[in-house]
């Protein structure tokens, strides 16, 4: 019976547009938990190619046994690597290597990428050195002097060099070191005979496996992670990736509140409405004898249905428009991307349950309250208390002020104007309370199409700024004083444009305020373009301690992506003065404040300096970033060298035979893969973020027409009683138009002032953008809301002016 | 605070089984609101309203849903019918709410006593004033009520049409034995009554 009710409601417009609301809402939400999940499967493989697994243990000493036990019955795949400084001999020559011993099951994830030839495209190695041989990074070529097949001494065995080794997953852009990359097979390790009681080694194991026995053995193994030792996931492990995916997952998450609060207004104001259009039906059927059960299980089995239908409806159009998108995603992601639906399934239930008894069961609920008296009588409503909340009623209230006032005012500055418009704008202060109710639903969908804009536009701008089209893909370290110039004329001479070459001095934090700094024993470690890393470590709640070795520089000129939090830049009266400018996460982290005095050893000497200015610093910008930056001449007579990095066009790639010939003491880096990386990512961010804004975009339009049609009864019944009386066609556009682009503008300054400030606290609290204020949208927000609104009452009020007044009082 | 509106005082009236009781007066004199109250639809502020020996007053909404779900019928000036509703689905509902099982052709049987069988598929707005007030009457007989409750059946049709509805409402309300009250302003119709009462600001009129 409740089918055959639905299928004759299903006649009135109301009902259809709850029923696409629901349908909307439960495609948006469970796309959007569809694809979040796709996508984090498939960036949970792209970002543990960055690491070479999912998770890294890195330790001075060897990873203990019962940790390789735990992950292996969790059925936790792993790999360890051993990592050691030594120096590589070629008959004469010697250099100074990172050297790292891999078993077969190195990479667990991501690549190691070589090549045969120097600077010839290189390809993905499907293997890991062979025992006897070794892969070494382009720069050791020339500083051995060396070429494939040739054999060299690592300790005391000798090594046949097999392949150019060109990328490495755990290496990734954050997290190079000052000495090149030579990787050997682990069997290999103990006849080096490098190592050595006391050897500076750093262990590291590499984890990788189903999310679900990860978060076990994360659960399981932090506690054990001393301080000596790091346990970092892919995502914690790269500032670059872990802004963007944080950004990304919130911006997902604003969607899809967005569109829950969209959807249950509209679903809201769709039920009342057709609620209200119920009230005669109900009352025939109380007076035909009706209980007040019959009706609430009439109208609750009813929503239940529609419920039901929109939410399978919803769900399968999400499920296949994902499917859909998959090879788009896949193609963008380079990944295969798993499609799993329980949870996105209990979310669209969750959605429908939400959304059906929420919003659209409230107006209906009370239908059970109709007298059948309303028959004869239909000034008769719905008895009952008002069940809008205080909120609610207050907002109400003060809209309602607002609008009597402002057509108040506008109807004594308008003597003047023609009368049609005077009528229009006086309709405004004659219906404040359902003008009030409309205007606060079109100021909502407004202000959540702006904020969803604003964010959006910003957020992708900012992400695509990380990567301009020339950013840097290679970072050069190891620059000597004497052939700073020399290089620098190589690059302008082969047009290769650098940034600026910064000195880096090695030094240790001693003490802070006299203060012994505690010393971690981990091999000293550089992040992003050669300084100390004091990244946040998962494992370690609270302060970290400081690895053996800062990069120091000193200069005048603030990086364009450093802000000044506390105190002043350092100027030229700073010159040889003992101050010094640090990163905010350093100070945070070794709990340093400005005035602090810091003493730092370099060489043998110890330099004391104070704190003058805390900087923020974006670690994920690809630009050479310090810790610690002195005035010139402090540290500038310590034994100094250069870093920079620079763009090289693919057609470039070979000049860097020639440079790394004419400098081989410099130790060239390669981070073309990373910058790929970070841009596939941006790239399949961003679509799905304009996937889900255009969904959006459709929900909103619904909801704005739900509020444009929801008093236009009374509206259409007025102007057809103008045309009955004589008005003329254009007179009534006037009076209908004045009337909604009033209501268009007020309610697009209210959105746009509300998704200014809400913006504003999302820039800076949630995706940590640059907030500037948008001005153009508060010029643009009020005047496009108006051409909107102006045209959405045009349409539902058009039949007034094609057909005769007697016809259109038969529809109302 | 607003005045209080007496809109019926001392009225006080029987009606008996097969009684047909016209109830006239001028716009405003408190006829339909005696209808409701006879009807149950609504309960006076004083006075009690008996159905048989059941005092409406003693039943809640419901109870004298129920009653009028069993015993009443209704006509309305505006026809009420359910725009959404076929004349079929229109008849219908009260069978379906009573639960008659063959309540379908029970329903199109009712349409065929008002000549519409042709037109039970069309939905009121394809009707004339006329059929919509014969849908409205097939639905009011459909569950053969004991007691017909009418407020001005013929008010928004023309004299022609009226004459031909009036025509019909009573020669069903003989064939079906009920109890006929009905709300007019028309003093024609009161040679047809048993019974009349003249309603006069809320009053009768002797």
């Amino acid at each position: 019976m409740n089918l055959n009710f639905l299928s004759r409601d299903f006649k009135h417009t109301e009902i259809k547009l709850l029923f696409i609301t629901m349908i909307l809402s439960v495609f948006c939400v469970s796309s959007a938990i569809i694809l979040t999940q796709g996508i984090q499967s498939g960036l949970s493989d792209t970002t543990g190619s960055w690491l070479g697994g999912d998770r890294i243990l890195k330790s001075p000493n060897p990873i203990e046994p019962e940790i390789k036990e735990k992950a292996k019955a969790l059925h936790l795949q792993t790999t360890e690597t051993l990592t050691f400084l030594s120096m590589l001999v070629h008959h004469d020559d010697l250099a100074l290597a990172e050297v790292k011993a891999v078993d077969e099951q190195y990479p667990l994830k991501g690549e190691l990428r070589g090549t045969s030839q120097l600077f010839t495209a290189d390809k993905p190695l499907l293997t890991v050195p062979e025992p006897g041989s070794v892969w070494l990074e382009a720069s050791l070529f020339s500083l051995l002097n060396v070429k494939i097949n040739d054999t060299i001494l690592i300790g005391v065995a000798p090594f046949k060099i097999t392949e150019v080794m060109t990328f490495e997953s755990d290496r990734g852009g954050e997290g190079f070191m000052l000495a090149p990359r030579a990787l050997i097979n682990q069997k290999d390790i103990a006849k080096t005979a490098v190592i050595q009681p006391g050897s500076r080694l750093s262990y590291a194991l590499l984890i990788a496996g189903p999310d679900q026995n990860l978060k076990e053995f994360d659960a399981w193994v932090l506690p054990k992670i001393t301080p000596t030792e790091s346990f970092l996931n892919a995502k914690e492990a790269r500032p670059t990736l872990k802004t963007l995916l944080d950004q990304g997952e919130n911006y997902l998450t604003l969607i899809v509140v967005i569109n829950l609060i969209l959807a249950g207004v509209a679903i809201s104001a769709a039920a009342k409405r057709f609620a209200a259009r119920q009230f005669n039906t109900v009352a025939i059927y109380r007076c035909f004898g009706a209980s007040a059960q019959w009706i609430f299980i009439r109208y609750t089995v009813e929503i239940i249905i529609l419920g039901l239908i929109a939410g399978v409806i919803g769900f399968l159009l999400g499920f296949f428009v994902v499917y859909w998108c998959q090879d788009l995603f896949e193609k963008l992601l380079m990944q295969k991307i798993e499609i799993t639906l329980i949870i996105p399934a209990i979310f669209a239930i969750l959605t429908v349950l939400v959304l059906t008894f929420g919003f659209a069961f409230p107006p209906l609920y009370a239908l059970r309250k109709i007298s059948p008296m309303r028959i004869l009588r239909r000034d008769l409503s719905v008895k009952g208390k008002s069940n809008k909340g205080l909120l609610l009623r207050s907002l109400n209230l003060l809209l309602n002020i607002l609008i009597s006032s402002l057509g108040n005012l506008l109807g004594k500055f308008s003597s003047k104007l023609n009368v049609s418009v005077r009528y229009g704008l006086a309709n405004i202060a004659r219906y404040p309370y359902e003008n009030s109710i409309q205007l606060l639903a079109f100021s909502l969908v407004f202000m959540a199409a702006c904020l969803l804009f604003l964010v959006r536009t910003d957020l992708i701008q900012t992400w695509h700024n990380k990567i301009p089209q020339f950013a840097p893909n290679y970072f050069v370290i190891n620059v000597g004083p004497e052939e700073k110039d020399h290089f620098q004329t190589f690059l302008h001479q082969n047009a290769i444009e650098t940034q600026e070459l910064y000195p880096i001095i090695r030094g240790r934090l001693l003490a802070v305020n006299n203060e012994i700094v505690e010393l971690s024993e981990t091999v000293n470690n550089t992040n992003n373009n050669g300084n100390s890393s004091n990244s946040s470590n998962s494992g370690n709640n609270g302060k970290r301690q400081l690895h053996r070795l800062l990069n120091l520089t000193y200069g005048l000129n603030l990086q364009k992506d450093n802000k000044i939090i506390a105190g002043s830049w350092l100027s030229t009266q700073d010159t040889g003065k003992s101050v010094i400018s640090i990163e905010k996460g350093f100070s945070e982290r070794q709990n340093i404040h400005m005035g602090d005095i810091l003493k730092f050893q370099i060489g043998e000497k110890l330099i004391e300096a104070t704190v003058t200015s805390i900087r923020t610093v974006e670690w994920d910008s690809f630009n050479p970033n310090f810790f610690v930056i002195f005035p010139p001449k402090v540290i500038d007579v310590f034994p100094t060298s250069y870093m920079t990095s620079f763009y090289v066009a693919p057609d470039k790639v070979p000049l860097l035979r020639t440079l790394i010939k004419q400098f081989p003491a410099i130790n060239l880096i390669d981070i073309s893969q990373i910058l790929k990386l970070v841009a596939v990512l941006i790239n399949l961010l961003s679509t799905v973020i304009e996937i889900l804004c255009g969904f959006t975009a459709i929900m909103a339009f619904i909801l704005l027409w739900c509020t444009i049609v929801s008093n236009l009864d009374e509206r259409t019944r007025n102007a057809v009683l103008f045309r009955a009386i004589g008005v003329g066609n254009k007179s009534l556009l006037f009076i209908l138009l004045s009337e909604f682009l009033l209501l268009g503008f007020v309610s697009g300054l209210i959105a746009a002032l509300g998704a200014s400030a809400i913006y504003a606290w999302l820039a800076i609290n949630i995706f940590t953008l640059n907030f500037i204020p948008n001005w153009l949208l508060l010029i643009f927000g009020p005047l496009f809301s108006m051409i909107l609104v102006g045209g959405g009452g045009w349409l539902g009020i058009r039949k007034v002016f094609i057909l005769p007044p007697i016809q259109i009082f038969s529809r109302i | 605070m607003a005045k209080t509106l007496t809109i019926l005082q001392d009225v006080s009236l029987n009606i008996d089984t097969g009684d047909i009781l016209g109830i006239l007066g001028v716009s405003g004199s408190g006829k339909s609101t005696l209808l409701g109250l006879l009807a149950g639809l609504d309960l006076p502020t004083q006075g009690r309203v008996f159905w048989n020996d059941t005092s409406l007053n003693e039943l809640n909404e419901d109870g004298r849903a129920r009653l009028r779900l069993h015993h009443a019928g209704f006509i309305f000036q505006n026809f009420e019918l359910l725009p959404a509703y076929t004349a079929l689905e229109n008849v219908l509902l009260p069978l379906e709410l009573i639960g008659q099982t063959d309540a379908t052709s029970k329903a199109k049987l009712c349409l065929k006593e008002v000549e519409l069988s042709a037109r039970m598929h069309h939905y009121p707005n394809q009707l004339s004033g006329g059929e919509q007030q014969r849908v409205a009457i097939a639905r009011a007989f459909a569950i053969q009520p004991s007691i017909l409750f009418a407020d001005e059946p013929t008010g928004n049709l023309d004299q022609k049409t009226g004459s031909h509805i009036i025509e019909l409402l009573f020669e069903l309300n003989q064939r079906h034995k009920t109890t006929l009250v009905f709300v007019t302003h028309d003093p024609t119709l009161s040679k047809i009554c048993s019974k009349i009462l003249h309603l006069s600001e809320g009053k009768l009129e002797a």
